[in-house]
């Protein structure tokens, strides 16, 4: 995927029920030069994940209408092409249980709501840099 | 003659009373139409004050568009609530752009407006966007409607007075919160999350050293839920300088037992031989978070207390002490007097020892029923 420039743009899966924050992310997203594959409930995203080729980093809303983020992120690190993919949980709720339950599945950050555009393009930076696919290429 | 024009009559009441049904049948028919009209209007206006407005807040919260659509007056409403949901859904300096998107809407003067409005919901969308555009003009509109009967109303003018300015509002709430039963101490606490943890909890504290024992019991046990430590000296110089109230008294100590700030031991342990029940059982579960070695004969004493709750939470105390090993333990409950505080050990002890395969303590002496 290249954008007007000509240059790869970083493909984005963000899983997101709310229609206001979905847009407003993919908004401060697209801003930032991402590509964004917008998914609003977990049947979709998870039909994503069986066909799609893995994105570069996966922001995923933990409450979902239909499944949780917790299970879908499980899901996702059960598919063998998205184990490397680096995912970053995105909730309003700072217990710390559910951080060590993200921790543990395998999520590579955790995104508080609400997000400050500045910080979340900060994180997602960070993570992308950080995440043995970018480094491998 | 007199038979049929009977007849006559009750056949016109009837064919009357026909009509007078099917006109309202008709006239209600109308009515569901009528209403249902309005209502798919009133939805396809909002779709479409979404669908402009939507995507132009994103992007106000990268950059502020160069031209606006021109808001008509009956959408302003429909573009309040999307605004609000935006501005909450953000923080940060993106926050200035959406307040100085909503001035040149006039969205400011609309709110004002909006506070006079006969729909509580309305005035309740005023009191919050004008909380969340930090507008002054209001305050002692706000600080009034702190005592209006209606409780959420007040609770959300609360939030917005502390939105506007957190320093000047705390005078202002620390007597309301004190005096209001019908706040719950949970949307207490949560009104203050944007104005940081410590500032909530010394705020919540002051109310509750001034509260009735009834309100400042269950405002000290939320204060937990802050996570900030600015919240104990108020009730440290509060147990010193009076006699609280058992409720109070129970719900400082189990403050202490969360925030385990070593500073409050020694009034933990002061609280061991309390003649009421509940205060002796807070005390024994704060000095199970917060106890240090020499506690430990202190909670063990406790095993034999009269009441079975304190002696329940006693053993629980002792499990949680942090040197405690399953080995250690088993050698407390071999060396019980009484069987009533071997028995409250035990599911401790059985908790301590999952996955793990210990033999029966044996005690030298059994126990004795005390």
């Amino acid at each position: 995927m290249t954008d007007d420039n000509g240059s790869t743009a970083l493909t984005i899966l963000l899983v997101e029920d709310e229609e206001d924050t979905a847009c407003l992310l993919e908004f401060v997203l697209q801003k930032n030069g991402y590509r964004v594959i917008h998914s609003n409930n977990g049947q979709r995203a998870r039909s994503l994940i069986t066909t799609m080729e893995p994105p570069d980093a996966v922001l995923l809303d933990i409450f979902l209408p239909d499944t949780t983020g917790l299970d879908l992120l499980a899901y996702l690190r059960t598919q063998e092409r998205w184990q490397k993919t680096p995912v970053a949980m995105l909730t309003a709720n700072s217990e710390s249980l559910d951080m060590r339950k993200a921790a543990l599945l395998g999520a590579n950050d955790y995104i508080l709501k609400p997000v400050s555009p500045t910080r979340l393009a900060m994180r997602l930076n960070r993570l992308l840099m950080d995440s043995p696919r970018t480094k491998t290429g | 003659m007199l038979a049929v024009n009977h007849s006559d009559l009750t056949l016109r009441v009837g064919s009357l009373a026909v009509l007078c049904i099917y006109t309202a049948v008709i006239l209600l028919l109308l009515c569901i139409l009528l209403l249902r009209f309005v209502r798919l209007a009133k939805e396809r206006r909002r779709q479409r004050v979404t669908e402009t407005w939507r995507p132009l807040l994103a992007q106000c919260v990268v950059e502020m568009p160069d031209t606006l659509p021109t808001l008509k007056p009956r959408d302003h409403v429909d573009f309040l609530y999307l605004w609000n949901h935006c501005y909450e859904s953000i923080r940060g300096d993106a926050r200035t752009q959406l307040n100085e998107l909503a001035r040149r809407m006039g969205t400011d003067q609309f709110a004002k407006r909006l506070l006079r409005a006969r729909l509580l919901r309305r005035r309740l969308l005023a009191i919050v966007t004008l909380g969340h555009l930090q507008e002054r003009s209001i305050w002692n509109e706000l600080a009034a409607t702190l005592h209006a009967d209606n409780a959420f109303l007040s609770l959300v003018a609360a939030k917005a007075l502390l939105n506007i300015d957190a320093q000047a509002a705390i005078p202002l709430l620390i007597p309301v919160i004190s005096h209001r039963k019908d706040w719950s101490p949970l949307k207490v606490v949560a009104m203050f999350e944007a104005v940081g943890a410590d500032l909530a909890a010394e705020t919540i504290a002051k109310a509750a050293t001034q509260a009735p024992p009834e309100i400042a019991a269950r405002l000290i046990r939320h204060l937990a839920a802050t996570r900030s430590p600015q919240g104990l000296p108020p009730l440290r110089a509060l147990l010193q300088e009076g006699s609280p109230s058992d409720d109070v008294l129970s719900a400082c100590l189990f403050l202490f037992g969360q925030c385990s700030d070593p500073r409050d031991v020694p009034t933990v342990r002061a609280h061991l031989a309390h003649p009421t029940w509940y205060v002796r059982l807070q005390a024994a579960s704060a000095l199970g978070k917060m106890g240090v070695e020499e506690d430990e004969p202190r909670l063990i004493r406790l095993l034999d207390d009269d009441h079975w709750w304190v002696r329940y939470r006693a053993a629980e105390a002792l499990s949680n002490l942090p040197w405690m090993t399953a080995e250690k333990m088993a050698e407390l409950c071999g060396a019980l007097s009484t069987i009533e505080s071997h028995e409250h050990l035990l599911p401790f002890m059985a908790q301590t020892n999952v996955g793990k395969t210990l033999p029966v303590p044996t005690a030298a002496s059994p126990p004795q029923r005390s």
